[in-house]
């Protein structure tokens, strides 16, 4: 299988962990399946687009910031409990699109925006995706998944082995209604698989206190 | 199983080297000498008609069942394969590899009213619970094996081991036990040599305990609780099968599959999985080595996932499906509400019932009107969620301005204590190779040394806890013997939980202060006290480093063990920075840490002073910064 790189850069991002979760909104250290794959294919109307993405360690791209807000019901007339919710600064992030029929690669141009994200009503989430290259993954890599997709699609990435999964679910929307869906059992970023190496981590990320 | 209430008739295993608390040493075929003779004769008064007996003396020669599975027990409890062509003196003392004694007294019984003594309380067919008591101290204090470079385990732990493998073995193998024909020594010798490395085999489970997801909230940290409860199951189910547990880590030793299928059904229960390494069946005599273990790979284990879940997703651990509203039906639920309050409940929104409420419920339920989150949960984390909230005084910490909640982790890495104590042992028996005593080279590390140091481990972190009590009394939230919350005003005080750690490191584990890794680590948060308890976690859980400090938003120390010492004593002296010449190092340090470090050796620069000063203190750039914000508010 082919696929498509592309670098993602956004000035704000906040890829919610949960919808909701207290009065703390963490956000997604990784650029999930359901996220990158609903953006995408929100933009190009096509149902055949699957792709997922991480965000890439380099200094001074995706810094942690907080915003604190209050959302309103406007239903009730009533703001609710402030909530503080994480987000990310200067993001720079990596794209994998498998190019499962040859429109796929036609459809995406070289440089395209999307949106992503929650809070996009205050700014966050355009993100600018840039064609870096077409490729064919050679070597396969045992490791830690780098990102989350769905167990079902594994193959479509080249997942050759879970040696060691870590599960979750992401969201599937409806088909024929996406305001509903399924939550779907998806493998989560510390898998240990055998994989294509942009999937593999490159190593445990330290966190920051 | 414990002997408390069964049947004095019945062996007792732990009895069975009892005269390795005197200065005889063994009784019964083959060490009879003239004297064990005469000490039986003088005593034949007192001796027991019972196996317990039969035990003692049979138990390097057996002829019969019990005594035969007794001997068998003997071997996988000992500390090494008996190696021959030891030299040197015995040593009736115990050389802990991690805190060598400095007290080296033979404390065994000698006097003849000692003997007198002992015979009796042989007589009055003691449990092995009442033989313990009795002779605690001369059974830890006396090694198992006497000989020098072998002394590195209690004969306490290897009596207790062998009760717990005579009994698993008895329970797994005894009908074929009874087949045996016991003929003369030598024919035994040979099945017994069968049974032990080829014949009888066991399973060894190294498990982990964890969440699938991590721990989001504060309220939920139940959730550690659950483990230990849940390795306590473990524990009451298998007790002759669990060899070792530390914190969500086990090592058991099981016969079938469905055991362990039982063991990952009950886990998967609470949401949690089982990261595990499952030997194949092994024969025994291979099974108390751990070395093999570490090799081996880790695979999950967990009950069946579903495909697809129906919306609403538990927020929790989103691994199930919601069907309860938190806390509208824990409220229904609760009993002590009135009829009319209940209905009111579901009928008007949560945000607005309270005002409602009658007023004797209103107060019950004050607790729940200030959390007015509303969750869906799965009736898994709903059952943890109603078992009550855990850290109520985080709860009221939350409403004070300006203090800091630390929370504190201690963890112990089985992986790098098989390094250390093996490192440590080859020091120990090169020590001895200097003053010319021989030990074959073949010696590795067993069970019985892990489980002595387990032993120590935990009164360690007993005497941590002890201490941080008294330091900070009310202002602490025990949530497991090895994770802590403590509330405190500065940021200094972490220096103080320091220096607790640092004395009582050096009390129980001096040695691990020299080996090249350490297997004992502390994380200490400090965080303010409504900071996210998932990215607390994430810290605690994932340090590598001996020591950790994180200030949230303003950094990292990172300290070896072999430099707390120092930085516990530049604590206690006062030290004083000046913040300007860290300040500047930090910035060279970002650009180009290869310049910073010239920066620090340059003589000619005027924050030299200072820099020759910190150097000392083994501490990286960023390190030092954190370590500069903490005395700052001492």
């Amino acid at each position: 299988m082919r696929f498509i790189e592309y670098d993602l850069f956004a000035e704000m991002l906040c890829m919610g962990e949960r919808e909701k979760a207290g009065i703390f909104k963490p956000c997604c250290r990784t650029i999930r399946y359901s996220q990158i794959t609903g953006a995408l294919r929100h933009k190009f109307n096509n149902k055949n687009l699957h792709a997922v993405g991480y965000l890439v360690k380099e200094n001074g791209f995706n810094q942690i910031d907080y915003l604190i807000y209050s959302p309103r019901n406007r239903f009730v007339k009533i703001s609710k409990v402030p909530l503080q919710v994480e987000f990310l600064r200067n993001v720079k992030g990596k794209i994998f699109i498998p190019i499962v029929e040859n429109e796929i690669a036609a459809l995406l141009p070289s440089e395209f925006e999307i949106l992503m994200g929650a809070m996009l009503s205050k700014g966050f989430g355009l993100c600018k995706l840039c064609k870096v290259k077409e490729f064919e993954p050679k070597k396969l890599k045992r490791g830690f998944l780098n990102t989350r997709l769905p167990e079902k699609y594994k193959e479509l990435f080249g997942i050759r082995n879970v040696i060691k999964p870590v599960y979750g679910y992401l969201f599937e929307p409806d088909e024929q209604n996406p305001l509903t869906g399924n939550y779907i059992l998806s493998l989560f970023e510390g898998s240990e698989v055998i994989a294509p190496d942009f999937l593999i981590e490159d190593k445990k990320e330290e966190k920051n206190g | 199983m414990d002997n408390k209430g069964k049947s004095k008739k019945e062996l007792i295993p732990e009895m069975h080297d009892i005269f390795k608390i005197t200065k005889y040493g063994h009784i019964g075929p083959p060490y009879d000498t003239q004297e064990v003779y005469n000490l039986i004769e003088k005593f034949k008064d007192y001796i027991p008609d019972n196996r317990t007996w039969q035990g003692i003396i049979q138990h390097h020669q057996p002829v019969e069942p019990d005594t035969f599975l007794l001997a068998i027990a003997d071997h996988l409890a000992a500390s090494f394969a008996r190696p021959a062509g030891t030299t040197g003196e015995s040593q009736f003392y115990v050389y802990k590899l991690w805190n060598p004694p400095a007290d080296k007294q033979d404390v065994r019984l000698h006097t003849e009213e000692a003997m007198c003594e002992l015979f009796k309380f042989i007589k009055k067919e003691p449990t092995a619970e009442e033989f313990f008591q009795t002779y605690q101290k001369i059974l830890k204090s006396r090694p198992e094996d006497a000989r020098p470079g072998l002394n590195i385990t209690s004969l306490y732990i290897h009596l207790k081991l062998t009760g717990q493998f005579y009994r698993l073995l008895k329970n797994i193998y005894e009908e074929d036990l009874n087949k045996i024909k016991f003929t003369n020594w030598e024919e035994i010798k040979k099945i017994m040599l069968s049974k032990e490395t080829q014949e009888w085999k066991l399973k060894v489970i190294r498990g982990r305990i964890l969440f699938n997801q991590k721990p989001i909230r504060a309220k939920d940290v139940n959730l550690f609780e659950i483990i230990t409860n849940l390795i306590d199951e473990i524990k009451n189910k298998y007790p002759d099968n669990l060899v070792f547990f530390v914190g969500n880590e086990f090592i058991i030793f099981l016969n079938k599959e469905e055991e362990f299928s039982l063991i990952v059904e009950e886990i998967s229960k609470f949401g949690f999985r089982l990261e595990a390494i499952v030997s194949n069946s092994r024969p025994i005599h291979e099974i108390t080595k751990p070395q093999w273990i570490l090799t081996e790979e880790w695979r999950n284990y967990q009950k069946e996932l579903p495909k697809t879940l129906k919306p609403p997703i538990c927020q929790v651990c989103q691994m199930a499906e919601a069907t309860k509203h938190w806390p509208v039906d824990f409220i229904f639920e609760k009993k002590d509400i009135c009829d009319k309050c209940r209905k009111l409940i579901i009928e008007k929104p949560f945000y607005e019932v309270f005002e409602y409420l009658c007023e004797n419920d209103r107060e019950k339920l004050k607790d729940l009107s200030e959390d007015t989150t509303l969750e869906d949960l799965c009736e898994t984390c709903y059952h943890i969620r109603s078992k009550g909230i855990r850290l109520l005084k985080l709860k009221d910490w939350t409403e004070i301005k300006g203090i800091k909640v630390i929370w504190l982790k201690l963890t112990l890495d089985f992986d790098i204590l098989n390094i250390s104590l093996n490192e440590l042992y080859k020091n120990y028996l090169n020590s001895l190779d200097s003053l010319g005593i021989k030990i074959p080279k073949e010696t590795e590390i067993r069970f019985p040394v892990i489980s002595e140091f387990t032993e120590d481990y935990n009164d360690f972190l007993i005497s941590i806890k002890q201490n941080i009590n008294d330091l900070f009394g009310e202002n602490i939230e025990f949530l497991t013997n090895d994770l802590f919350c403590i509330k405190i005003e500065k940021l200094g005080e972490v220096m103080k939980i320091l220096q607790i750690y640092n004395k009582e490191f050096n009390r129980f584990f001096p040695k691990f202060k020299e080996t090249t890794l350490c297997p004992i680590k502390i994380s200490i948060v400090a965080a303010n006290p409504k900071y996210p308890f998932f990215e607390i976690w994430d810290i605690l859980e994932n340090t590598k480093d001996d020591i950790l400090v994180a200030l949230i938003g303003r950094g990292q120390m990172r300290v070896k063990i072999k430099n707390l010492e120092i930085l516990v004593r530049a604590y206690e002296e006062g030290y004083q920075f000046s913040k300007s010449a860290l300040e500047k190092l930090a910035k060279v340090a970002e650009i180009s840490e290869a310049l910073a470090y010239l920066t620090l050796k340059h003589k000619a620069d005027k924050d030299y002073k200072t820099y020759e000063k910190m150097e000392y203190l083994g501490l990286d750039f960023k390190s030092l910064l954190v370590f500069a914000k903490i005395m700052e508010e001492r």
